[in-house]
C-alpha cells in the first residue's frame, strides 16, 4: 500500500496542519492522506496530487467561517444588545455621551494647543545643534562677540548676528508699511536656519552691503504679484535696499518669525556704532556647534578663549566673571525668560498646567461614564446573570462591556469633533494661536483621536466591565438583589473626586482674577489712563519734534506731550556705572532712560527731592539726571542732588533730583535702581495726554499732524493702558482657561450628577410612596434625596482647599508684588459648587417629591 | 418545551456516525454521506461539521493509535452522545408526526 516516493504535497498537509490543528491534524490530515493513497493507486499519483491541493483549498472557507461563526453570531448579539441599551435608555445615554464628548473636545483642543507649543524651532535641520549665545539673565550679546566665536573656538561651525527693529518705516512707492518683524542679519543665518528660498541664493542674497531679503508674504505686501527681485525698497526714509532674494514664510511656530533681513554690517555703517565693540549689546548670537561637538564644552572655551584675554588687555583684574552662556534654540521658546527676549514666550510651566487641566478634564469625563454606568449596572444585572448561565465567561462578558464603553466613546468622539470645530474660534482667541482641527490632514492628530478613544472607553469602561461581570448569577437571579453598598460608596468617591477637582479649578480662577484686578488697579507709580503712545522710527519726526509738539498742544483737548526713550511701564535699557563716591572697580548695574522736560508731569511721576527737569535752568541742556529711591539707596549717597553723573555714552552731567519708585517693570519684579538722562532730541515714543471728551477726533487731529510731518510713515498708536496689560498677557490666558475649563468641570460633573440622582430616586420610588404615605413632607423628601450628595460635596471642599491653596501660593511667588489669597476665595469657591450641585441634584429631587404616592406604590 | 432539532446535514452526519459504530472515523464518514446523499463532501468542511458537533454535544470522539497508512497519524474515532442519540429521535420523532397520514401524497403526484 505504502507507494515510496510518493507523497502527498507538504506545503498543501501544513496547510491543513495550520487550519486544523488537532493533534498535530491528526484526525483530518489522516483521513487525506488516506484517501490520497487510494486515489494514487485508482487514478494515478497526478490526479492525487490535484485532488490534495483541491481539498485543501476547498477546506479554506470552512475553516474561516468556522474560525469566526462563534464570534459573528456572539458579536451581532453584542451590537445589537449596545445599540438597545442606547436606546432604552435615551436621555442617559445623552447625558453620558454628552459628558464624554465636552471633555473629549476640550482635551483635544488643549492636546493640540500642547502639541503646537512643543514643537516650536524643531523643524530646522539643525535645530539640535544651534544654541543662541545668552548673558547671565540677558539675551543681548556684543557685536564682535559671533566672529570670534566663529574664530576661537574649535566646535563653532557657524556663527550668526541679529538685531530686531520692531516698527521699522519699510516703504516701496506708495506702499508704506511698519515693520514689525524687521531684522539685522549676517549672511551666515541661512547657514543655521533653514529657511528655504524661492528666489536668489541664500549663500550670498545679504553678501551685498544694500541687499534685502523678504518672505513671500511680505514680498507680496510690497509688490503684489510683479516679480520682487532687484526692486528697491526704502527703509526708514533714508536707505535703499535691493530686493535678492524671497524666502518662503517662516513658520508660526518658530520663536522668531522674520520678514524682512537687511545685512547686518549696514546697520553699523548707517548708525555709526561700532562693529568691533564689546561694550553695547544690542545684538542677537546664535551659533551652529559641530555635529559631535558638546554644548558644556564649548560653552567652557568661550571664557578662556576670548573673555579672559580681553579683560586682561583691558586691564580688569581678577576674579573674571563667567560671561557668555549657550542655551539650546529648541529650549528658547518654553524654558527661556531671559530680558530682551526677541519675542514673548511661552513657559513650560504652563503647557505642564494646561495638560494636566487637560488630564483632569477627560478624567472627570471619564469618571462620569464610570458613575453612570455602574449606578445603571443593576439593570443589567439580570441579563449578566442570564449570560453567565448560558455559558458566558467572565472574560466575554468584560469584552463586552468594554465593547460598549468603546462603541460609546466613538459616539462621544464624533460629537466632540464638531464641538471642537465650534469652539476653535474661540479657543484660538484664547491662546492667541492659528490652530487647526483636521484629523485628515493631521495623521498624528487622526492617530491621537483614535487613541484617545480607545482610552477613553477602555478606561471609562474598566470599572463598570469588571464589576458587571462579577455578578454571581445566583445572586442576581434571585429575587433578593438588592443595592450594594460597595458599588454605592465607590460612585460616592467618584463625585467626590469630580468636586475636588472643580472647585480646584474654581479657586484658581478666582485668585488669578483677584491677583489680575490687583494689578490692573495697583498703584504703579505713574499715571497710565488717557494717554496714547505713538512708536517713533524716523528722522523727519526727530528732527520737527519741537514745532510738532508745539501744533499738538494747540488742541484743547490735548493736555501734555512728552518724547522718551521708553515708556514707564518697561523700562529694559539697561547699563552698568561707575558711580562716584564707591568703588569704580564695581560697577553697579542700572536700568536707564531718556526723556524730555515733559516727561514726569505727563506721566504724573512724584519727585521727593530736588527737582524736575526744567526750561528755567539752561544748565540741564548740557546734561542732567533724574534717580529713582531705590538707586540712591542702593548707591548708599547722603546727599545725591548736584552729584555728577555720566551717562552710558559718555555725557556727563548732574543729578537734579530724586524720583519716587515707581514700578518700571511688570509687578513680576521688584522695583531696580534707575537714572533719567534729559534728552528731547533722541527719542522712540511719543506720549500723548488727552482729555476724554472726544478721542476719536483727537486721535483724528495727532494723525492729521503726523502725516503732515512724515507723510509716509503709516500713522499707529496704543493707548498706555493696553500697552501696560500686554505685560500680563500669560496672566490673563490662564484665568481665562481655567474659568472655560471651571466651568467645563462644572457642566459635566453636574451631567453626571443629574443621572446619578435620577437613577436614585428610581431605585427609591417605592421608599418615597411610604414615606409621603405616612406624612414626610416634600420638604423632607428633598433633603433626603439631597443629603447624600451635598454631603461629598462638602467633603470635596475640605480636599480641593489646601491643594489649591498650595498652587496658587506657588504661583503668586512669581509676582514680587501680590495679593492674598483669602477665606472668602475659598468660600466663593465651595459655596458656588455647592450651589450648583444642589440646583442639579433638586431637579429631580424636587420631580420625586412631588409624585403622588400612589401612583408610585403601584409600580411594579 | 420546545427542542431545538439539529439542520438537515447534521443529521446526515450523525446518522452516518450512528451506523459506522466502532469505525466511524472521517474516511468511511465520508464515503457514506456520499452513498446517501450522492454530495462528495471536502474534508475540511466534513471536520468543522465534526467538531461543531462534538462542541455541542451530539458526539464524543477518541483518538487511535497512529497508523503508517495515514502518514503516521492516528484515526479520530467519533460516537454518538446520549444527548445525539435523544437529538436523532427527535427529529424522527418530529418527521414522523409532520409526515403522518400524507403516505398518498408520493403516490398522487407520480
Amino acid at each position: 500500500m505504502r507507494n515510496k516516493g510518493i507523497h502527498p504535497p507538504w506545503i498543501a498537509g501544513w496547510l491543513i496542519r495550520r487550519m486544523f490543528p488537532d493533534r498535530g491534524g491528526c484526525s483530518i490530515l489522516g483521513d487525506m492522506i488516506e484517501t490520497y493513497h487510494y486515489l494514487v493507486e485508482e487514478k494515478g499519483p497526478f490526479w492525487a496530487w490535484i485532488w490534495f491541493w483541491a481539498q485543501c483549498i476547498k477546506a479554506v472557507p470552512p475553516f474561516l467561517i468556522d474560525a469566526c461563526y462563534w464570534r459573528i453570531l456572539m458579536f451581532k448579539n453584542y451590537l445589537l444588545v449596545t445599540v438597545r441599551n442606547l436606546r432604552k435608555n435615551s436621555s442617559y445615554s445623552l447625558l453620558n455621551i454628552i459628558g464624554l464628548a465636552v471633555g473629549m473636545a476640550a482635551f483635544i483642543l488643549i492636546i493640540m494647543y500642547v502639541q503646537f507649543e512643543l514643537s516650536y524651532d524643531k523643524y530646522h535641520e539643525k535645530a539640535d545643534r544651534i544654541y543662541r549665545v545668552i548673558r547671565e539673565g540677558r539675551a543681548f550679546t556684543p557685536a564682535a562677540l559671533g566672529p570670534e566665536l566663529k574664530e576661537k573656538i574649535p566646535e563653532v561651525e557657524a556663527a550668526a548676528r541679529l538685531i530686531r527693529s520692531s516698527k521699522t518705516l519699510v516703504s516701496y512707492e506708495q506702499n508704506h508699511y511698519l515693520e514689525e518683524e524687521f531684522y539685522w542679519a549676517d549672511p551666515g543665518m541661512f547657514d543655521i536656519f533653514s529657511i528655504p528660498f524661492v528666489s536668489g541664493d541664500p549663500r550670498t542674497a545679504l553678501t551685498e552691503p544694500s541687499a534685502v531679503v523678504l518672505s513671500q508674504k511680505s514680498a507680496k505686501k510690497y509688490f503684489g504679484d510683479a516679480d520682487p527681485m532687484g526692486k528697491i525698497l526704502t527703509v526708514s526714509e533714508r536707505f535703499e535696499f535691493k530686493v535678492t532674494g524671497v524666502f518662503e514664510n517662516m513658520p508660526a511656530h518658530s520663536h522668531f518669525v522674520m520678514d524682512v533681513a537687511v545685512p547686518y554690517e549696514t546697520y553699523f555703517r548707517a548708525t555709526g556704532n561700532d562693529i568691533t565693540g564689546w561694550r553695547s549689546n544690542f545684538s542677537y548670537t546664535y551659533v551652529l556647534l559641530e555635529e559631535s561637538a558638546a554644548q558644556q564644552e564649548a560653552e567652557n572655551k568661550i571664557h578662556p578663549f576670548i573673555v579672559v584675554p580681553l579683560l586682561k588687555a583691558a586691564g580688569v583684574k581678577e576674579p573674571y566673571p563667567k560671561y557668555f552662556f549657550l542655551q539650546p534654540m529648541t529650549d528658547i521658546h518654553l524654558h527661556s525668560h531671559l530680558e530682551q527676549e526677541i519675542s514673548v514666550n511661552n513657559d513650560v510651566k504652563y503647557i505642564v498646567l494646561f495638560s494636566s487641566i487637560a488630564f483632569l478634564i477627560l478624567f472627570i469625563a471619564c469618571i462620569n461614564y464610570m458613575n453612570l454606568a455602574t449606578a445603571r449596572s443593576l439593570r443589567r444585572a439580570k441579563e449578566v446573570g442570564m449570560r453567565k448561565v448560558v455559558g458566558a465567561q467572565k472574560g466575554q462578558l468584560i469584552a463586552q462591556f468594554l465593547g460598549e464603553s468603546v462603541v460609546t466613546a466613538f459616539v462621544a468622539m464624533i460629537l466632540s469633533l464638531i464641538i471642537g470645530l465650534a469652539a476653535l474660534p474661540a479657543f484660538n482667541n484664547l491662546v492667541q494661536r492659528q490652530l487647526s482641527l483636521n484629523p485628515f490632514q493631521n495623521c498624528q492628530l487622526f492617530l491621537g483621536l483614535v487613541l484617545t478613544t480607545l482610552f477613553v472607553g477602555l478606561f471609562a469602561g474598566s470599572y463598570p466591565a469588571v464589576r458587571m461581570s462579577g455578578f454571581k448569577p445566583i445572586a442576581v437571579l434571585g429575587r433578593a438583589f438588592a443595592r450594594s453598598p460597595k458599588g454605592a460608596s465607590l460612585r460616592n468617591i467618584l463625585v467626590l473626586a469630580q468636586f475636588a477637582i472643580t472647585i480646584f479649578l474654581i479657586v484658581c480662577t478666582i485668585a488669578v482674577r483677584n491677583q489680575l484686578r490687583f494689578i490692573k488697579t495697583a498703584d504703579m507709580g505713574y499715571e497710565r489712563e488717557q494717554i496714547i503712545t505713538l512708536p517713533v522710527r524716523v528722522g523727519s519726526v526727530r528732527q520737527n519734534i519741537q514745532s510738532i509738539k508745539e501744533e499738538l498742544m494747540q488742541s484743547p483737548d490735548i493736555t501734555a506731550v512728552s518724547t522718551s526713550g521708553r515708556l514707564p511701564n518697561d523700562i529694559d535699557t539697561f547699563t552698568s556705572r561707575d558711580w562716584t563716591g564707591r568703588n569704580p572697580e564695581e560697577p553697579i548695574p542700572i536700568y536707564y532712560n531718556t526723556a524730555d522736560y515733559d516727561y514726569i508731569d505727563l506721566f504724573s511721576m512724584e519727585i521727593v527731592q530736588g527737582r524736575n527737569f526744567s526750561r528755567d535752568f539752561p544748565s540741564d541742556e548740557k546734561g542732567a539726571f533724574l534717580v529713582n529711591e531705590t538707586a540712591v539707596r542702593i548707591a548708599g549717597w547722603d546727599n545725591p542732588i548736584g552729584r555728577k553723573f555720566t551717562h552710558w555714552n559718555g555725557q556727563n552731567g548732574e543729578i537734579v533730583g530724586i524720583m519716587k519708585d515707581f514700578h518700571l517693570h511688570s509687578l513680576h519684579r521688584a522695583i531696580e535702581p534707575l537714572y533719567i538722562f534729559l534728552n528731547p532730541r533722541d527719542f522712540s515714543s511719543i506720549a500723548i495726554k488727552i482729555k476724554t471728551t472726544d478721542i476719536p477726533a483727537t486721535i483724528d487731529y495727532v494723525k492729521g499732524i503726523m502725516k503732515k510731518f512724515s507723510p509716509s510713515t503709516p500713522f499707529a498708536y496704543s493707548f498706555f493702558d493696553e500697552v501696560f496689560e500686554r505685560a500680563y498677557f500669560t496672566e490673563k490666558r490662564m484665568a481665562r482657561v481655567f474659568g472655560a475649563f471651571a466651568i467645563l468641570g462644572i457642566f459635566i460633573a453636574c451631567l453626571g450628577l443629574l443621572g446619578l440622582t435620577a437613577f436614585a430616586s428610581e431605585q427609591r420610588t417605592k421608599e418615597i410612596g411610604i414615606r409621603k404615605v405616612l406624612g414626610a413632607s416634600e420638604m423632607k423628601i428633598f433633603f433626603l434625596l439631597s443629603k447624600e450628595f451635598v454631603r461629598w460635596v462638602l467633603l470635596a471642599n475640605l480636599i480641593a482647599w489646601p491643594i489649591a491653596y498650595l498652587a496658587m501660593n506657588k504661583w503668586l511667588q512669581n509676582f514680587a508684588y501680590r495679593t492674598y489669597i483669602g477665606a472668602a476665595t475659598f468660600l466663593i469657591s465651595g459655596g458656588a459648587a455647592l450651589l450648583i450641585a444642589t440646583l442639579t441634584v433638586s431637579y429631580q429631587s424636587i420631580k420625586s417629591a412631588r409624585t403622588n404616592p400612589a401612583d408610585s406604590l403601584r409600580y411594579e | 418545551m420546545n427542542t431545538k432539532f439539529i439542520s438537515r446535514s447534521e443529521e446526515f452526519l450523525l446518522l452516518a456516525v450512528w451506523r459506522l459504530k466502532d469505525s466511524a472515523y472521517g474516511v468511511p464518514i465520508r464515503e457514506q454521506i456520499k452513498e446517501a446523499t450522492g454530495k462528495t463532501w471536502a474534508y475540511g468542511a466534513l471536520f468543522v461539521m465534526l467538531r461543531r458537533l462534538e462542541k455541542k454535544g451530539y458526539l464524543k470522539s477518541h483518538f487511535t493509535d497512529p497508523s503508517p497508512q495515514r502518514g503516521g497519524k492516528s484515526k479520530r474515532i467519533f460516537r454518538l452522545s446520549a444527548q445525539g442519540i435523544k437529538a436523532l429521535k427527535d427529529v424522527r420523532k418530529a418527521q414522523e408526526s409532520v409526515w403522518a397520514g400524507i403516505e398518498e401524497l408520493s403516490v398522487s403526484q407520480e
